[in-house]
């Protein structure tokens, strides 16, 4: 809702002085990120982009000129023509439709990846933040031991023993998210632990959750917010590799990682076949990061950790 | 200095722990009856015993934790249940294979990435920043597997200058195995070198801005001196923690690239092991990439003191 509130409330121009100190003080950390991401014009560029991607994937059942799975078996292996735009497979089925389907499956593989690493990571972190002492301690040895796992072949682990389909796979990469969040959290929520105004509301007899809730976790929005739209790269990257291995989505259904693996096979064949779902990876985690780069670049000093 | 390694070492003594217990953990992920899964698909109820006899597996958790350990400690990691060979020879066997890997591609990022970084930094603005800038997002954002094949299309179908796939060993000829890790070890760099790039770049910009620099540049120095005898010293300090983390991700990259170009290393090892399931070999690989990681990390940290004494202990 603040976000809304700020999104509308704010001229595209510079920040007009005569709006006077009091009112910037009033404004939260997130209203000011909002106003300082949209003075810049690559990340909202890229934001653009994705915000056009995820409404074609959301839309692709509308869009696709073929059924995904639908087999063409007199137009197979074909390149790009103005029947089939991005060419067909060697099942002749459309891969225009296949990128859009797949963009869905990938974009929706990340989210899930992050919904667990934030569900592990907030919690812990907040609590190693706020407690300290033998709970921190815990948490933090852990966290070090995960960090310690090389991401991928820590996810082949997980996806070994718990069997290998999409969703596994981004419960795997949720637990490869999870300590960087930790981490996080315990920063903002160990600087912020220390600031007068946290003190005097402990000292008044506020609940400690009362004040996690409406102090500590405004706060670290912001930096959260950056870490998550640079994981969500990370994420797309990590999908598309495990899919590419064949642990990840399960055929029929294909993600742009899968996509790219059956392509390979073909290379010779039909080199146009990689081209699109490879491209598709890489401009989708080129925006994310941009957009994540111009976030921590619009983060007030107050909030930034370095 | 030895009291700083010493002190580092049994730092990492919890952390290392941790990390077995965690690593010994993935056969409490097996769902339902680990025996069975263990044993195979077509696996008799008599086999499944046997297996869950063999493993140990009738055992209290810690007892089979603390075998496991016993085992890794002495450098016995189990058997695969695939072949049942000691999973430590077949580790052995395959680590130069990815040692060579790793090393060119590190060798590839680094080499490259200091021209990169220092031109960024010294020419802030300018069209080659831009590109350098441009490049490296784009090499962090391209799935190296995906560069790969256009690296094959264009350098093996192509141009028939290089082989698509495929190894020769080191000892076979010196001349072949390079010309065959030559493209994967690329694929492996590049996300290295931009990230090495951007630290470089940042580094110095930051360096060339301290009032050292400014110093030396007012006292008549030729910018030349002033860029790499005091600036790339103290930017040099980030640049090579950089490349440490870069092996944790590196680790991760040769499953791929060595799967993709035929490589017989350690992370074609891994992943046909992830295929059968085969949990003793994972578990085998994951330790000893872990330890990697950790080691090389302890390595960068006692490092860090030689190359900058600001953070020396007293």
């Amino acid at each position: 809702m603040t976000t809304k509130n700020a999104a509308t409330g704010t001229a595209t121009g510079p920040e007009p002085r005569s709006g006077g100190p009091e009112r910037r003080l009033h404004a939260g950390a997130i209203r000011r990120m909002v106003r300082r991401f949209r003075r810049q014009r690559a990340p909202m560029v890229a934001l653009g982009f994705l915000a056009l991607l995820v409404l074609s994937v959301v839309a692709a059942p509308l869009i696709s000129p073929y059924d995904p799975l639908e087999q063409h078996l007199a137009a197979v292996l074909q390149g790009p023509s103005a029947e089939y735009w991005f060419g067909t497979d060697e099942l002749g089925r459309d891969l225009f439709s296949r990128v859009l389907d797949g963009g869905r499956v990938s974009l929706l593989g990340a989210v899930q990846a992050l919904v667990v690493g934030l569900a592990i990571g907030l919690p812990l972190g907040l609590l190693a933040g706020y407690f300290s002492g033998v709970t921190d301690m815990i948490v933090m040895r852990f966290t070090d031991a995960l960090m310690s796992f090389p991401p991928l072949v820590m996810m082949l682990a997980i996806v070994a023993a718990l069997g290998p389909n999409l969703t596994n796979a981004m419960l795997a990469l949720g637990v490869v998210f999870a300590p960087r969040f930790i981490r996080l959290v315990r920063g903002v929520v160990l600087a912020l632990r220390e600031e007068p105004y946290i003190e005097a509301a402990r000292s008044i007899g506020v609940a400690a959750p009362s004040i996690i809730v409406r102090h500590i976790i405004p706060n670290a929005l912001p930096p959260l917010i950056v870490q998550v739209s640079l994981a969500t790269g990370f994420a797309i990257l990590a999908e598309a590799s495990l899919s590419f291995l064949g642990l990840g989505v399960q055929p029929p259904q294909a993600s742009w990682g899968s996509m790219l693996s059956q392509g390979f096979s073909s290379l010779g064949q039909s080199p146009t076949m990689i081209v699109f779902p490879g491209v598709a990876i890489a401009l989708t985690v080129l925006a994310c990061n941009v957009v994540g780069d111009g976030l921590r670049e619009s983060i007030g000093r107050e909030v930034r950790s370095e | 200095m030895p009291r700083l390694v010493g002190r580092r070492l049994l730092a990492a003594l919890p952390v290392l722990f941790i990390v077995s217990l965690l690593t010994f953990g993935v056969t409490l992920l097996v769902p339902g009856d680990p025996a069975v899964t263990l044993a195979g698909e077509n696996a008799t109820p008599e086999q499944v015993d046997q297996t869950r006899e063999r493993l140990g597996l009738n055992d209290p958790i810690y007892v089979q934790y603390g075998r496991w350990l016993g085992g890794a400690l002495q450098g016995d990691l189990g058997e695969s249940l695939y072949d049942q060979r000691p999973v430590v020879d077949s580790i052995l066997e395959r680590v130069p294979v990815t040692f060579g890997l790793a090393v060119l591609a590190v060798l590839f990022a680094a080499a490259l990435a200091i021209p990169s970084g220092v031109i960024s930094a010294t020419r802030r603005g300018s069209i080659w920043d831009r590109a350098i800038t441009l490049v490296s997002s784009a090499g962090v954002a391209i799935p190296n597997y995906f560069l790969g094949m256009l690296l094959i299309l264009l350098f093996a179908f192509g141009l028939g200058w290089l082989p698509a796939v495929g190894y020769v060993p080191f000892t076979e000829s010196p001349g072949d195995w390079f010309l065959h890790l030559l493209l994967p070890a690329l694929c492996l760099g590049v996300a290295g070198w931009a990230e090495i790039t951007r630290q470089i770049r940042s580094a110095m910009i930051q360096e060339l801005e301290q009032d050292y620099a400014r110093t030396a540049t007012a006292k008549g120095l030729r910018r030349r001196a002033v860029i790499f005898k005091h600036a790339a010293k103290n930017a040099s300090v980030p640049a090579i923690t950089v490349t440490g983390l870069q092996v944790a991700y590196l680790f991760g990259g040769t499953v791929i690239i060595e799967r993709m170009f035929g490589i017989p290393g350690l992370g074609q090892f891994a992943i046909s092991a992830v295929y059968v399931r085969d949990i003793p070999v994972i578990q085998g690989v994951v330790i000893v990439a872990t330890v990697v990681v950790i080691v090389t990390n302890l390595i960068v940290d006692t490092l860090y003191p030689l190359l900058n004494p600001k953070v020396r202990p007293a």
